[in-house]
């Protein structure tokens, strides 16, 4: 078994109940949930593989796949909603290169959708690698991916 | 009083933080170094949209939108003792005149602030900061001077119902929780707040945390409890950031642990956080997925009262609700059931948002209009040149209530009767260029999205409703189609297993039973009256266009067409309807128009 | 400990059931039928399909009647209007998106109730392609119901074998293996009991199946035996 795993596993007892919390773990290591690693957890919970899959796909946090370097969150609250967040999704995606939601081929950016980031005053707003940009027009999400794409090239 | 009495406060809720607040203290606090003021963050103030907002104390003078150089001039009138910054106050929108202290602001003073007394005001990750304003008193009394019985009186006698939208009254919750015979109980706390449009529990939890843990550590004590859970969504670090940090210092004072303030009471609390599924709202799906399972509710009863997490008797309210109960122990019954109406008591809590110029968090007595929170508190419309339209109240499961409800006052029962309901907080207001047809699909996409799949009427019918309403609102709606939605709704209602489901078609019937008109105006005459709906509007050059340029140098499918100087038009095979020459076109000129109903598509 | 006797009307017919019964139990005492379509006698009952729904005066919604218990004092009926809208709009919902072709109960229920799920064609039905990935059976999930049953016998109600979970919630929530594998490749034993169970038409014995295609005898041997097995006949 990986390291990674084995150091994981050592902080939790094995109890059916640490499923989720494991699972949150296992995905913040990898980024999404391995096969091989589902089936480790589902050894040391003693919890039948399939069950595992069955929990891990039931919530929207869950991944399967590897996510892209830039992870962004665009936000569908109704606040956004009403304030223009289908225009915003559509310009994310059309600026790192994706139809709708997913990650791109070269794994550089996944994007997806939130049901909410309550700070619906920003509205619309999008979560960039975890920080909130808000009241955003298209031409603010096209200005905010070039300077972040310049700043990964920089470093 | 002297200048060494100031404190400055900056706020660090969630809005205020990504609109930089960090760098603003770091600032601050760099400049003031050596000096008598002290800076302090704070959670959440409440005034979202004019964030960051800095405050300074005693006085309450309330900074505005504090950027990065406002810094300077802030030390300054502090450190030299002059007088306030008086462009950074908060200019009223009517008299455009600065109100230097927040208790001069209208959308402050018409507020009730119990539940967020702290928030704003306390530093949410020192507890010194808690206990100097009263905290842990409540617990304290409880314990020591109160029997469990008396305090699951105190809650009864207060008239509190549950905060997390369905109105239960929670005194009764917390007696048969502890009439259910067993030597284990557990308090869960409900901080999954899901609904679209709304950060009040985590406003709360982010700005005071310890109200929190305080209201479930009298909850343990008063229903025989010695462990809690928070349950969180994940999508809310810094809640659970706060609450963690929050929960530590409680345990190292005492008021957390075994032997609580050295008495024989034990209690302690951990964080479950929630791995994204709106449905573990309901509380038997939370209780399920805390066990390590699928999110999804079962048939009640047994109700969690009796049956509940690892099937022991378990407790359930909303961080609101917790965050009530020391008020109540605090200051008696009967003080909490002096505020509010008949039936619902104390005060409710919103997350103002939408079209309206001061988003936010507020907080009123029961009992207040609609029309008083969003035209008093609110400020009225965002754009103060658009009409009204509608207020939505209870998120996924509430409704739309239009102009002639503004008057309806907000308490659980008048809302419910109106259509809507009380839901827990989120209070999103719409003017006339929202489509009501479009927000009715937008709720049942995301019930679609959110039901858990478990029982056929929910997992199917939403999935049919919402086929429907896209059909609408792209043009493709035939007659027939709202009797088809309606039926579906009392099927959807009367048939499902719970709360999501059942409550799932609530923001259709309200649209239905309020803007039918819109409905009949997609279906009937392919029109869109707020002109939204993409499918059903075409965009148009007017010849008052004086050829700039602008709009067809902007325009990504190169769909329009003229000679610089000449009037440009618009081919409409070639148009996307992506608004921006609508966007582009300088206001002056302002030439473009959208156009809606039975269109010919080739421009004339 | 004597039984504790509880005294309910049931469509106007007194009945007095031991305390703890279920409303459908307590129906079937008093000869009146509610249809079912999860419930199943030998796994663990989860009221999910709702079309054993019935109205318990003073209840707020309908209940279950499979799951939920009959309270003493209680007047249910069965058949009032609230209680066939309900399930009208429920069967219709079932016979728009799922293919109940095979399913002759269901297709009563349908004629039965007066249903038109022509109303509802518009709507997108679930499509998934037939999975044939073994000798036994053929998993044909456009025509699962989502009852549950074939998850509960594999698991705790009956096999411990635990091959057949889910996957994803809501319309995609689909009976499933561990990351769709082949369930050859999974615990699976081939005991059957999923078949047995299933309501609909959506898991089927392989040589039955076949068999019904008009494929001749020989053939379905050949089909779905392994080689080795062929090689001794």
């Amino acid at each position: 078994m990986e390291e990674a795993l084995s150091e994981i596993f050592l902080q939790f007892e094995g109890k059916r109940e640490e499923i989720i919390p494991i699972l949150q773990r296992v995905q913040e290591n990898y980024t999404y949930l391995p096969e091989d690693s589902m089936r480790q957890i589902a050894r040391f919970t003693k919890v039948p593989e399939s069950d595992i899959y069955g929990v891990a796909t039931f919530y929207a946090q869950f991944r399967f796949t590897p996510t892209g370097r830039n992870h962004i969150c665009v936000c569908r609250g109704t606040a956004c909603h009403v304030r223009g967040a289908p225009a915003i999704l559509e310009e994310v995606a059309a600026n790192v290169g994706l139809e709708d939601e997913g990650t791109t081929e070269d794994l550089e950016y996944t994007l997806e959708t939130v049901a909410c980031i309550g700070c619906c005053a920003l509205a619309p707003a999008i979560t960039y690698n975890e920080e909130v940009h808000g009241n955003l027009t298209k031409n603010k999400v096209r200005k905010l991916i070039k300077a972040e794409a310049g700043k990964n090239g920089s470093e | 009083m002297e200048a060494n009495d100031k404190t400055v406060l900056i706020c660090r809720g969630t809005g205020c933080e990504s609109a930089k607040s960090p760098a603003i203290q770091t600032e601050l606090m760099s400049g003031l170094q050596g000096s008598d003021v002290e800076v302090k963050f704070t959670g959440c103030h409440g005034m979202c949209q004019q964030g960051p907002i800095v405050i300074v104390e005693p006085q309450g003078t309330f900074y505005a939108n504090v950027k990065l150089k406002d810094v300077e001039p802030i030390v300054g009138s502090l450190k030299n003792g002059g007088g306030p910054v008086e462009k950074l106050f908060y200019k009223d929108p009517a008299t455009k005149e600065g109100l230097s202290t927040y208790h001069d602001i209208p959308f402050y003073s018409r507020q009730k602030r119990l539940v967020l007394q702290n928030c704003g005001r306390i530093d949410p990750e020192d507890i010194d900061d808690y206990l100097a304003e009263g905290g842990y008193e409540g617990l304290k009394k409880a314990i020591f001077d109160m029997t469990p019985d008396a305090v699951v009186q105190a809650v009864l006698d207060s008239g509190l119902r549950g905060r997390g939208g369905g109105g239960f009254p929670t005194g009764r919750k917390w007696k048969f929780t502890q009439d259910a015979p067993s030597d284990t109980k557990y308090v869960l706390c409900n901080a999954d707040e899901g609904d679209p449009g709304a950060f009040m529990d985590r406003s709360v939890l982010e700005g005071d945390p310890h109200a929190v843990l305080e209201g479930m550590a009298i909850a343990g004590f008063a229903i025989g409890a010695q462990k809690g859970y928070i349950y969180c969504r994940a999508e809310y670090p810094l809640a659970i950031k706060r609450l963690q940090i929050a929960i530590e210092q409680a345990r190292e004072r005492g008021y957390l642990g075994k032997g609580i303030m050295d008495g024989d009471f034990d209690f302690d609390i951990d964080i479950f956080h929630g791995a994204g599924a709106f449905v573990c709202g309901e509380e038997t799906a939370l209780i399920t997925s805390i066990e390590g399972n699928r999110g999804m509710p079962r048939s009640r009863p047994p109700y969690p009262a009796v049956k509940g997490l690892y099937d022991k008797p378990t407790l359930l309210n909303n961080v609101k609700t917790y965050a009530n109960v020391r008020l109540i122990i605090n200051n008696g019954a009967d003080w909490f059931a002096s505020i509010g109406t008949e039936k619902s008591k104390g005060t409710a809590v919103f997350a103002l948002t939408g079209k309206i110029a001061n988003s936010g968090l507020v907080e009123v007595p029961m009992g207040i209009t609609l029309r008083e929170i969003i035209f008093d508190i609110g400020g009225g419309m965002l754009d103060p040149n658009k009409n009204f339209k509608a207020v939505q109240t209870g998120g996924p499961s509430g409704g739309c209530l239009p102009e002639s409800f503004l008057d309806t006052p907000v308490d659980y029962d008048s809302l419910i009767e109106a259509g809507s309901m009380m839901g827990s907080g989120g209070m999103v207001v719409m003017d006339e260029d929202t489509c009501m047809v479009d927000v009715a699909r937008y709720f049942l996409d995301f019930t679609e999205k959110e039901s858990c799949g478990k029982c056929v009427p929910c997992r199917l019918g939403t999935k049919q409703m919402l086929d429907i309403l896209e059909d609408i609102v792209e043009g493709r709606g035939k007659p027939g189609d709202i009797e088809l939605l309606e039926d579906l709704a009392v099927g959807i209602k009367a048939g499902s297993l719970c709360g999501l489901g059942q409550t799932a078609p609530n923001p259709v019937l309200t649209t239905l039973r309020y803007f039918r008109d819109e409905y009949e105006a997609h279906i009937n005459h392919h029109a869109c009256p707020a002109k939204q709906c993409k499918e059903l509007i075409t965009y148009h050059i007017l010849d008052t266009c004086v050829g700039c340029g602008l709009c067809r140098r902007n325009c990504s499918t190169n769909a329009i067409i003229g000679e610089q100087k000449e009037l440009h038009y618009i081919d409409q095979s070639l148009c996307h309807k992506c608004g921006v020459c609508f966007e582009v076109c300088p206001p002056k000129v302002f030439s473009v128009e959208i156009r809606t109903g039975e269109v010919k598509l080739v421009e004339s | 400990m004597s039984e504790k006797y509880i005294q309910l009307t049931i469509d106007g017919t007194p009945i007095s059931v031991p305390a703890g019964t279920t409303i459908l139990d307590a129906a079937k005492e008093a000869d009146v039928e509610i249809p079912v379509l999860c419930y199943f006698a030998h796994t663990t009952a989860n009221g999910l399909c709702r079309l054993c729904v019935v109205e318990v005066e003073g209840a707020r919604m309908l209940q279950a009647a499979c799951v939920v218990a009959a309270q003493d004092g209680a007047v249910v009926h069965t058949r009032s209007p609230k209680v066939e809208r309900a399930r009208r709009t429920l069967l219709e919902m079932l016979a728009s998106t799922v293919d109940i072709s095979e399913s002759p109960e269901l297709q009563a229920l349908v004629a039965e109730y007066e249903c038109f799920p022509e109303r509802f064609e518009g709507g997108k039905k679930r499509q998934p392609v037939v999975i044939d990935d073994n000798p036994v059976y053929l998993r044909d999930y456009s025509q699962c119901v989502m009852c549950w049953r074939c998850v509960q016998v594999c698991a705790d109600d009956a096999q411990f074998t635990y091959a057949l979970n889910f996957s994803g919630r809501g319309f995609d929530t689909q009976i499933a293996t561990f990351f769709d594998k082949p369930l050859t490749e999974t615990t699976c034993v081939f005991c059957g009991n999923c078949i047995g169970v299933c309501p609909t038409g959506a898991l089927k014995a392989k040589r039955e199946y076949l068999i019904e295609q008009g494929v001749a005898p020989e053939q379905v041997l050949e089909l779905t035996r392994l080689k080795g097995r062929k090689n001794r006949t």
